[in-house]
């Protein structure tokens, strides 16, 4: 036992991880036990391998729920499948909205409501179903006002919710995919070759006559990028490759799902200008480079709020803007 | 050639197989990683206290405003009381004329370690 610490305590020693405290303060072994020790003849003179000296975890390969027994470990771990090393960098953009743009909108938008001020009550977003009919009795709600659509609540914009970039979705749908699948893989390569991310492939859920698409052929592609990856794309987008494209006014001011999140879309010329693929180019088949569609989800949870922090991070809009 | 280049690599599966660290190795990377997160949570703590101060000090700002009369003096303070003068400028700093519209090209600059001396070139039309 004690040759056995001293031999680790020296390899480890060598090794540089030094470890002052409990290893290194072994006793020394006698000079008899220096003497017979060979371990190559004891290891032949062995009938049976020797176990592995410490259990060796071994992460399960798919996770099969909650309750199973064999869990896998959290993300954080690098022993885990879906270790990410990351953060590499502080992205310009990171760092502008940071130290400049979160409190300059919060200024912008700042409403005063003088001390001891109370809202006044509202009525209920879904009202219940008033009248003399006795059906009307145990019905559920009413449906939203003006509409199918119940809107995300408006909120003043205050030190807790200035609106910030949470995600963006690069989106390409080929549909000469469904004849020749190599449209699909450029527009996989080229997505993810621009996005740092891997991308994911949709089929057609009906087919359309119209449009050509027959169902359950693949012909899109997405890519979903957050934090450091979303940062760099953007900041590659508005200082690259959005000025350099021909005759752009800027983005629809009408654009928006009138929930935060606003797209716009890039020709397959505009895609070509990223610098990832303009270093290589001529690595993708002549004319497959496709356009996509870019989404950009911001935490605000109305368009104005939303087209207000794109327009100071440098996107610009054009025409009327529909909130 | 191409193609089939490019189906090779995306063909490739999604993630190489996990890290195995020695224990040292593991003890080592779980304290900086924790470091690191510490790091970053104080730092992103410090920013949100500073946008607090900052909106704080912007509503005193504007609360003062409110109830200054025009010769710059609280109401209460012996200053002229009532009157249309009073929170004049809370009323114009309440304005949000133009302020939806976005701000100028100019302000989207982002910002970098060595900035071009000539930042923006005003001279420049298509």
């Amino acid at each position: 036992m004690a040759r056995r610490e001293l031999a680790v305590a020296t390899q480890s020693a060598a090794g540089g991880d030094l470890e002052p405290s409990s290893s290194s303060s072994a006793p020394l072994a006698s000079d008899d036990a220096l003497a017979n020790y060979d371990p190559v003849a004891q290891a032949r003179r062995r009938e049976t391998e020797l176990p592995a000296s410490r259990y060796k975890f071994r992460p399960p390969k798919y996770y099969r729920g909650p309750l199973h027994p064999h869990q896998p470990p959290p993300p954080s771990d690098p022993s885990s499948r879906l270790f990410v090393p990351s953060p590499f960098t502080l992205p310009r953009l990171e760092q502008t909205y940071q130290s400049t743009i979160a409190s300059d909108l919060m200024t912008l938008a700042y409403t005063h409501f003088p001390p001891g001020y109370r809202a006044p009550p509202k009525g209920p977003r879904l009202r219940p179903w008033e009248g003399p009919s006795p059906y009307y009795k145990n019905r559920p709600l009413r449906g939203p006002r003006g509409g199918d659509v119940l809107h995300l609540l408006k909120r003043p914009i205050t030190f807790r919710n200035v609106p910030k970039l949470e995600g963006v979705t690069l989106h390409t749908m080929v549909p000469q995919a469904q004849d020749d699948s190599a449209h699909l893989h450029v527009a996989g390569m080229v997505l993810q070759a621009i996005s740092n991310v891997r991308v994911t492939t949709h089929a057609a859920r009906k087919s359309v006559a119209g449009f050509g698409l027959r169902e359950g052929k693949f012909i899109a592609a997405t890519a979903t990028m957050k934090g450091e990856d979303m940062y760099h794309f953007l900041g590659k987008c508005i200082d690259v490759v959005l000025p350099r494209i021909k005759d752009w006014k800027g983005v629809r001011g009408s654009s928006g799902d009138s929930s935060g999140n606003i797209s716009f879309g890039l020709s397959g010329e505009s895609v070509a200008l990223f610098p990832e693929v303009e270093v290589n180019y001529d690595m993708y088949p002549p004319r497959m480079i496709p356009g996509c569609h870019v989404t950009i989800h911001t935490s605000a949870t109305n368009d104005r709020d939303a087209r207000l922090l794109l327009s100071s991070i440098g996107i610009p809009f054009y025409g009327k803007q529909i909130n | 050639m191409a193609k089939s280049q490019i189906r090779y690599h995306l063909a490739h599966p999604l993630t190489p197989r996990p890290l195995r660290f020695s224990r040292l190795r593991a003890l080592r990377h779980w304290t900086i990683r924790r470091a690191y997160n510490l790091y970053r949570h104080q730092a992103r703590r410090t920013q949100e206290l500073e946008l607090e101060r900052q909106y704080n000090a912007m509503r005193d700002a504007c609360e003062a405003l409110r109830l200054m009369g025009a010769d710059g003096m609280m109401a209460a303070d012996g200053g002229s009381a009532g009157g249309k003068d009073v929170g004049r400028l809370y009323r114009i700093a309440m304005e949000k004329k133009g302020i939806w519209e976005g701000v100028p090209i100019e302000y989207a600059r982002t910002q970098m370690e060595a900035p071009p001396r000539e930042g923006w070139n005003h001279a420049w039309t298509r």
